[in-house]
């Protein structure tokens, strides 16, 4: 009986890893229920502070590529009604909502002029993203991430990368060739998610009714946290606000 | 049968090597030891390794030293790191990983070690006839002399810091050449870090806190008697210790304004001017002056010992050394006629026309009769003679006032008013009679150092601590009169740097003198002044 | 009948051997060295990676040791799982004989030094350690290693074409440098995941990180160097290419003496 105990655990040894993984891959926090009398919330990030100080930009009548202005890209905010760009508004610790939807469309990264556009996008884990190269040079994809494979791609011109995001993340992309230009990919595990637009505003509806936390992730102001109720098909209207330091 | 002849050859030349060796009358080489005829108990206070646990010297238990004099003193205080235990390295003897790693960690120590003669001891002709010596006598081949023959401790398998000792394994005529400094007793390299903590001062500092105001004592005393002060790691140069440039890091400074005086001088200012034409890599007493050196250096003239000998030390010729110690041929006013007071731990007064100090003077004259005739040589340093003397006098004058002061009790504030002597309750129970001499020691042991200590060479305590009203402001004038400004002007004078000289010493003694004048005559009325107010 | 008649002693153990002999040739193409890496953390391991690995890369495995502050390279932080020397492709995680391989070998113009003074045992237990630092072992598998081809010869014509990948296709030049000295125009600016700097690789000191074989730099074209800002050109480049790029860096390397 001995003997065979150890022949099973001589199986096991070769074979656990594999059962091992498979368990862990499979493993979901967010479980999709159908939502019938969700609520909505909508409203602005803003920034009420002053945009930091840009560089005179020395480099302006030498045709390189301008760093002054990826620079700021750092932080946008409108002057009509200091709402914050690329600011991305989540719902924390939510286990079950709405049906997570793929996109069709794989949201595109294109490199242009050295610069990553858009800065920054968010998307919902399991979406494949495609980075694009539209300069005639040579750059690279360097992603900085833990859960999900980081990836670091020599590209050429009209290059394409796709590449699929399976775990929540917040991570950084850059181009190693041109150090000044990075983007961002946020991923969230579930759709209840938004990323400001020029002037701050955004939207996220069909939300279980209830108290919800919600955060907003920016890259340089960091995460702010707050506490809604949301009522059945209302629309709940939020603002968030960084003030400066 | 052919095969047996050989056999009876080979043991013949077998037996005849064993009887040849026997023949040689064997040499027995002690270990090289900084610490040779000293006393267990004097070993055990200053070479034993405590780790960090302890002082050194006598006053040992009333201090632990500061962290970083385990790299200054290792064989006192070195502790092996931790952090990374490198033992196993040696327990392996794996020679190779040390250059591996640490040509990554600290690349300048292996890259200094790459272009230093112990990475290439035969890379030429000279340094291959040197270390056929060195072959010879330790009975080593040496292609290589590697991180592991210094730095491992095959005996406790932790890294070790090397002291001069691990280089006089090698090094040994220079080792023996150095050692011959404790004939000549201090001031001098061998015991500097014996004449750092041996003063009742550094252990007092300690205790009151200030340990780590003594970083400046602590990074010249602490380890003169290690090789590297001079030939800097590790590169181990020895063109680097006959440059000037090895000395002045610590002789310099209102003490011993050795880099400014020679540095000023014409000696030193031809040499910065012509810095690039002298021939560091000739070993000394191959020295053509005039071709190789257009003029001397510090280690030209100290290190002359005699009839065109070198000695690897700085020390022996020395006559008047640091200029503290008063010579045996004035006539004082001043209690400096009983100096050294019966200490036994210090030296006794100088006897300029002693028959040692006459013959070590002619061998001065040899140096400088390289380019000066006897006649103005001579002459020269008759005049530093007589410099000296005056200086003596200015001072004993000055001790005389001061001493006249305390003794009339005008002294305010008065010594038993104010903090003793430093660490006198140590000094007590720590020296006994037989250092001290009986009636300093019995002053300690009556009066627990309430009493005032001025002038050569305890006096100058003042100078590197400074307790509750002691030393008052008229103990001061006086320290800095002879040892600062009679310091000064000796080495002004000795190392022919006019400015030095007067204005750096002949000047400010005098501006001194008179202070201390006026400040006595200030503090005998002000006394005066209180008698009369309480006797009436 | 039952098993356990058919089984005798001696039958047993041949079964055993064989099966186990069957097994390990299965996995044998794969794998660098016969050592046993145990698969979960082991007292050993522990004490290994306390004693000889912490000092450097921190009792959590952050890089972060009490010997780390001073040193560049910085060591490996390992919460990420970014490994840089791989047999399985770009942001792959590596396989254990990787580690193990990195940890006998040592990497040159590094701190880290071939650890072969420690035990098979030793070397082989603290990898379950270093995997235990990082969530990415959890969540993520080694992509299966890339297969290296036979090589290219290294004729006159490979390393020239490798020369104009390197000068104009890729150009490698930009932190590299023209000459290999990794002194290229881009070079100052680079810094590594954790944000420290990183100099690019001079190929004229012979000692590649990765190992000194063509096989070795063909694989670091192949998989990058993860963490680092070097790619991989596992798509830009044919095999061949690759194989010309890998003999024209290996052309580069100047004889010892020119560099330090």
């Amino acid at each position: 009986m001995k003997q065979i105990l150890f022949l099973i655990i001589l199986f096991e040894f070769f074979c656990c890893n594999f059962i091992y993984s498979k368990d862990i891959l499979t493993e979901k926090n967010y479980t999709e229920i159908e939502v019938r009398d969700g609520g909505t919330v909508i409203g602005n990030v803003k920034y009420m502070g002053v945009p930091a100080a840009v560089g005179k930009n020395l480099y302006r009548d030498w045709e390189l590529s301008d760093a002054s202005k990826t620079a700021s890209e750092k932080l946008i905010f409108s002057k009509i009604n200091n709402g914050l760009k690329n600011a991305v508004v989540s719902l924390k610790d939510i286990t079950q909502g709405k049906k997570k939807i793929i996109p069709a469309i794989r949201p595109i990264i294109d490199q242009q002029n050295d610069c990553f556009i858009p800065h920054a996008i968010a998307i919902v884990s399991g979406t494949t993203v495609d980075i694009l190269n539209g300069d005639e040079q040579m750059h690279n994809v360097h992603t900085r991430s833990t859960r999900n494979q980081p990836f670091n791609l020599g590209t050429t011109y009209k290059q394409r990368i796709s590449k699929r995001f399976d775990y929540p993340e917040i991570i950084k992309v850059t181009c190693d060739l041109h150090k000044h230009a990075y983007a961002w990919i946020v991923v969230i595990e579930h759709p209840y998610f938004d990323m400001t637009d020029r002037n701050g505003y955004f939207e996220i509806c069909d939300i279980p009714p209830g108290t919800h936390k919600f955060q907003v992730w920016h890259e340089e102001l960091g995460n702010i946290e707050k506490e809604v109720t949301i009522h059945p098909k209302e629309i709940t209207t939020i603002d968030f606000i960084y003030s400066q330091h | 049968m052919k095969k047996f002849g050989i056999g009876l050859c080979l043991s013949a030349m077998l037996f005849t090597s064993v009887a040849w060796a026997a023949e040689q009358p064997l040499k027995k080489e002690t270990p090289p030891d900084l610490y040779e005829g000293t006393p267990d108990w004097y070993r055990a206070t200053y070479k034993d390794n405590v780790g960090l646990r302890e002082g050194s010297g006598p006053f040992k238990d009333y201090f632990k030293p500061q962290m970083l004099d385990m790299y200054w003193q290792p064989n006192r205080h070195y502790e092996p790191m931790k952090n990374l235990d490198h033992s196993i390295f040696i327990e392996k003897e794996r020679r190779d990983l040390c250059v591996t790693c640490h040509e990554e960690a600290t690349p300048g120590v292996v890259s200094d070690w790459r272009s230093s003669g112990h990475k290439n001891p035969k890379s030429s002709p000279y340094l291959s006839a040197r270390t056929a010596e060195i072959e010879k006598r330790t009975n080593r081949i040496l292609n290589e002399v590697h991180c592991f023959d210094c730095h491992a401790d095959t005996k406790t398998k932790q890294i070790r810091m090397p002291t001069g000792e691990v280089c006089g394994e090698c090094h040994r005529p220079q080792f023996d050449d150095f050692l011959r400094e404790r004939e000549v007793g201090r001031p001098n390299h061998i015991q500097s870090w014996e004449a750092n903590t041996i003063v009742p001062w550094y252990a007092e500092a300690a205790r009151r806190g200030y340990l780590y105001g003594q970083h400046g004592c602590d990074l010249c005393h602490s380890g003169a008697e290690k090789c590297d002060v001079c030939h800097t790691r590790h590169k181990f140069s020895a063109a680097e210790g006959r440059q000037p440039e090895a000395c002045i890091t610590c002789h310099m400074g209102p003490d011993h304004p050795d880099a400014e005086s020679y540095g000023e001088s014409k000696h030193g200012v031809i040499y910065h001017k012509e810095e690039e034409h002298f021939d560091f890599t000739r070993p000394l007493s191959e020295v053509r002056p005039g071709k190789d050196y257009r003029t001397p250096t510090c280690q030209f003239c100290h290190m002359y010992e005699k009839h065109g000998r070198f000695i690897h030390n700085p020390v022996m010729k020395g006559i008047w050394r640091m200029g503290t110690v008063p010579p045996k041929n004035l006539e004082y006013t001043s209690s400096l006629k009983d100096y050294p007071y019966g200490i036994k731990i210090i030296a006794d007064k100088i006897d300029i026309y002693s028959e040692e100090n006459v013959a070590k003077r002619s061998y001065w004259l040899e140096v400088c009769a390289k380019c000066h005739s006897d006649r103005f040589a001579d002459t020269y340093l008759k005049s530093l003679d007589e410099f000296m003397f005056q200086a003596h006098t200015l001072a004993d004058k000055a001790q005389k006032i001061v001493e006249d002061l305390i003794a009339d009790g005008y002294l305010y504030p008065s010594a038993a008013d104010r903090d003793p002597y430093p660490l006198s309750d140590g000094i007590e129970k720590q020296l006994s009679p037989a250092f001290l001499g009986e009636p300093i020691y019995n002053a300690f042991k009556t009066l627990k150092g309430k009493f005032p200590v001025v002038g050569p060479i305890l006096g100058v305590y003042g100078m590197f601590l400074q307790q509750q009203d002691n030393p008052s402001n008229i103990e001061n004038m006086y320290n800095r009169l002879w040892f600062w400004y009679k310091l000064q002007g000796y080495k002004g004078t000795a190392h022919v740097q006019q400015d030095v000289s007067w204005w750096w010493g002949q000047a400010p003694m005098m501006m001194e003198f008179t202070k201390i004048q006026s400040e006595a005559a200030r503090l005998r009325r002000e006394g005066r002044i209180e008698k009369a107010s309480l006797t009436k | 009948m039952k098993p356990k008649v058919l089984l005798d002693k001696v039958g047993f153990w041949r079964a055993t051997a064989v099966t186990g002999a069957a097994l390990m040739l299965s996995i044998a193409p794969m794998t660098v060295s016969a050592v046993n890496i145990p698969t979960e953390v082991t007292d050993l391991g522990k004490d290994t990676y306390k004693k000889y690995c912490s000092p450097c890369h921190g009792e959590e495995g952050k890089g972060d040791g009490p010997l780390a502050r001073s040193m560049l390279p910085k060591p490996r932080d390992f919460t990420r799982g970014a490994y840089k020397f791989r047999t399985t492709p770009s942001g792959s995680l590596p396989t254990d004989e990787d580690i193990y391989r990195t940890v006998s070998y040592g990497v040159p113009n590094s701190t880290m030094i071939p650890w072969d003074i420690l035990t098979e045992e030793q070397r082989a237990s603290v990898i379950p350690v270093l995997k235990s630092f990082s969530e990415a072992f959890e969540v993520r598998k080694p992509d299966a290693p890339v297969t290296v081809g036979l090589p290219l010869r290294p004729t006159e014509r490979a390393i020239e074409e490798g020369k104009k990948i390197y000068e104009e296709k890729l150009e490698c030049w930009k932190c590299h440098g023209v000459e290999g000295r990794g002194d290229g125009p881009s070079a100052a600016e680079q810094e590594d995941d954790f944000g420290f700097p990183i100099k690019p690789f001079d190929f004229t000191t012979g000692k590649f990180k990765g190992g000194n074989s063509a096989q070795d730099v063909y694989l670091r074209f192949t998989t990058g160097l993860n963490g680092t800002p070097m790619p991989s050109f596992a798509k830009e480049l044919t095999d061949e290419q690759r194989w010309c790029l890998t003999y024209y860096v290996m052309s580069l390397v100047k004889p010892e003496g020119t560099k330090k």
